[in-house]
């Protein structure tokens, strides 16, 4: 005997956009398209009682209607069960032990960084992801004093970004081997656009780009590619801002700031500990900036998916929609 | 100060130890592979003491305010009779033997001092005998499934005419190397064919009762309190009759779950009764709608509950070991929001 209602696996969670939803898949990390009837039936009315539901729906509707659960089960979105009471919704709570979680370093020809000490704070603060980002060449020795720093630490994953330099290519290709932190290398200025190393591959993904990175305007492009499907982004972008929460940045020359593209600078590394910038509430304030609050983004049905860019907004407004976005969600197109 | 006994690799040892730095408060990490130096162990009618000597450190049992037993053992007295040593290879045998007897005499009684403090899990109870624990769940009104232990195979074909059969180690899980391979018993179905290979007897072996699953459960328990998991299975012919078996591409829909008041007081029952503070329980919940319980395994694998479950139970382990209220209304002073 068919089962009474239909309900989402709790993983799988509605986001109702202006044109169109999504259904999120959190779990397995991909997400549907779906018309904003069927977000609104899923939000509305579920757990979905689909003869309830087709009661209030004209008799031609039924087809579409059934096609829909249809297409949710198949895809292994939802089930049938006699006892929805028992499913409940995922708590979406953000919690972390860490008052900073991640971070960005910036690095060119002046930068002057006492590593070991930014490493020494940062691990204090418990931060688990770290960035480097050399904007130009950089010698292996250097390289071995900086990441030689970070092993046996709480940080607990490394992505490098360097110069590509012909002579020292292949001892950078040697890196991730040396430092098991690292998990994503980039060489951009390099010769052409090529994969190296996958992170199916390995641990550490090795990429060559062409395009010039020489400084930190590069940053806050909005792409489907960089969309972040896992829980505790997700979880995380219903409550705080998805790029800023409880990041901290020391920019090439030294300054602290939320990151590197923000002009507000909190104290210079030499003169101020991380530890007294991430009391400040003043730096915490971004943090908390939510999608939802966002112009254009809180229409938008990948803002709880989508990076988020404080540094660079249209109109330079605080609550601005990424300026690097090319997404229009009243229309539904990427431009 | 908190003691944890855990191992080197395990990672959700690592995540509680974030959120016991987040709330100040002190531990010392014990991997099962650390060797402990046993300076002194004392006791007299005013009580019993000890100071065991870890790298560089020394830990008094009275500074102990917590103590988490999440696996492995104490490293105490590795020695073995020297090789060196010109006596009866037999005899060496026989006194290393001796020794280890010794050894695991003394590990039950210092993991014994540990668990009289504030302690989650216990290393000396952490060997529960699943049969056993059958017997009180069904003791309680819990449903298990009907299962049969024999040697001889027509017992099997006997048994196999009445309803399906799988079957599964008496005491689990076992993993064998050789020559870089890994083996492991998996939970099979049972057939005529694999009958036929067994000849009429063989070592005595467990055939349950074929569980007709609509999903299985996963609940982790602590201290009172339950956090159960859902998991389908059933989707996935490749996992349906062993959830170990994961199937990476598509993993098994896993979300939380609500249990029945009735069966969560029968299920506390069973944790007193054990008696655990914390441990996974696994059950199935059937096509006949009904809740039935497989084994409890004292030390969980919590993480694959709580991070998919968004149950935060890495808190809230840090939270019963400092003794602080459930998560949530207590923030940690640390952090910064
Ligand atoms: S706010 Fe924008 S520019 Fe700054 S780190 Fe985030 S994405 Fe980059
Ligand atoms: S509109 Fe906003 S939420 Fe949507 S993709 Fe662009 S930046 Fe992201």
């Amino acid at each position: 005997m068919k089962k009474k209602f239909f309900v989402l696996y709790a993983c799988c969670i509605p986001v109702k956009g202006y044109t169109r939803s999504l259904v999120c898949d959190v779990q397995r990390g991909s997400f549907k398209l779906i018309p904003n009837e069927l977000a609104h039936v899923l939000t509305q009315h579920h757990p979905c009682d689909v003869s309830a539901i087709k009661a209030q729906h004209p008799v031609e509707d039924h087809e579409t209607l059934d096609e829909y659960f249809e297409f949710l089960t198949a895809h292994e979105y939802g089930f049938w069960t006699d006892h929805p009471e028992r499913f409940p919704a995922l708590d979406l709570t953000y919690q972390s032990a860490s008052s900073i979680t991640n971070a960005i370093l910036d690095v060119d020809q002046y930068s002057n960084h006492n590593y070991e000490s930014i490493f020494d704070q940062l691990e204090f603060l418990g931060c688990k992801d770290l960035q480097i980002r050399c904007y130009t060449e950089m010698n292996p020795e250097q390289l071995h004093q900086m990441l030689g720093q970070l092993n046996l630490r709480r940080i607990k994953s490394v992505e490098l970004l360097l110069k590509y330099a012909e002579a020292y290519v292949s001892q950078y290709y040697q890196l991730p081997q040396q430092y098991g932190r690292l998990v994503s290398l980039v060489l951009h200025t390099s010769p052409k656009n090529q994969v190296i190393q996958s992170s199916q591959e390995g641990h550490c993904q090795i990429i060559c780009l062409q395009q010039a990175i020489d400084d930190e305007t590069h940053c806050g492009q909005i792409s489907p590619l960089y969309f972040s499907l896992n829980l505790p982004t997700f979880s995380e972008a219903q409550h705080y801002n998805s790029c800023l929460h409880r990041k901290i940045s020391v920019d090439k020359a030294g300054n602290i700031k939320n990151c590197p593209s923000m002009p507000k600078s909190f104290g210079h590394i030499t003169e101020q500990s991380l530890l007294e910038v991430v009391q400040q509430e003043d730096f915490k304030q971004p943090w908390g900036i939510t999608k939802d609050e966002v112009e254009v983004c809180r229409d938008c049905e990948f803002r709880y998916i989508c990076t988020d860019c404080r540094g660079y907004t249209k109109g330079e407004r605080k609550y601005g929609k990424p300026a690097k976005c090319s997404y229009d969600p009243y229309t539904g197109e990427w431009a | 100060m908190i003691v944890i006994l855990t191992t080197e690799d395990d990672h959700s040892t690592c995540e509680v130890i974030d959120w016991l730095i987040a709330y100040n408060k002190p531990y010392v990490r014990i991997n099962e592979n650390d060797l402990v130096d046993v300076q002194l162990v004392s006791g007299n009618n005013q009580g019993f003491d000890f100071a065991l000597g870890l790298a560089n450190r020394v830990i008094r049992l009275s500074e102990i305010e917590g103590f988490w037993f999440r696996r492995g053992w104490l490293n105490v007295g590795a020695l073995n009779l020297s090789q060196g040593i010109d006596l009866n290879p037999g005899l060496v045998r026989q006194i290393n033997r001796h020794l280890q007897k010794e050894r695991v005499e003394l590990q039950g009684f210092l993991g014994h001092l540990l668990a009289t403090k504030h302690a989650l899990g216990h290393p000396v109870k952490d060997q529960i005998n699943k049969m056993i624990t059958l017997w009180q769940a069904q003791a309680l009104g819990i449903k298990i499934p009907a299962f049969s232990i024999t040697q001889h195979s027509s017992q099997v074909q006997a048994a196999l005419q009445v309803q399906p059969l799988i079957t599964k180690g008496i005491e689990g899980v076992a993993n064998f190397e050789a020559n870089d391979e890994m083996y492991g018993n998996y939970t099979e179905e049972v057939n005529q064919n694999a009958i036929k290979c067994w000849g009429s007897s063989f070592f005595p072996s467990l055939f349950q009762e074929k569980l007709d699953k609509m999903y299985e459960l996963r609940i982790f328990y602590l201290q009172g309190k339950f956090y159960p998991m859902a998991i389908f299975s059933q989707n996935d012919p490749q996992t349906s009759v062993d959830f170990r078996r994961y199937n990476n591409e598509r993993p098994n829909r896993v979300v939380p779950y609500v249990l029945p008041v009735e069966l969560e007081h029968r299920l506390e029952k069973l944790m007193q009764a054990i008696p655990l503070n914390t441990g996974s329980i696994d059950m199935v919940y059937t096509q006949d709608n009904e809740y039935v319980f497989l084994e409890v395994n004292p030390i969980g694998q919590f993480g694959m509950v709580s991070h998919p479950c968004n149950y935060h139970l890495e808190q809230a382990i840090a939270q019963f070991l400092t003794k602080k209220l459930p998560h949530n209304e207590n923030q940690p002073n640390f952090t910064t929001n």
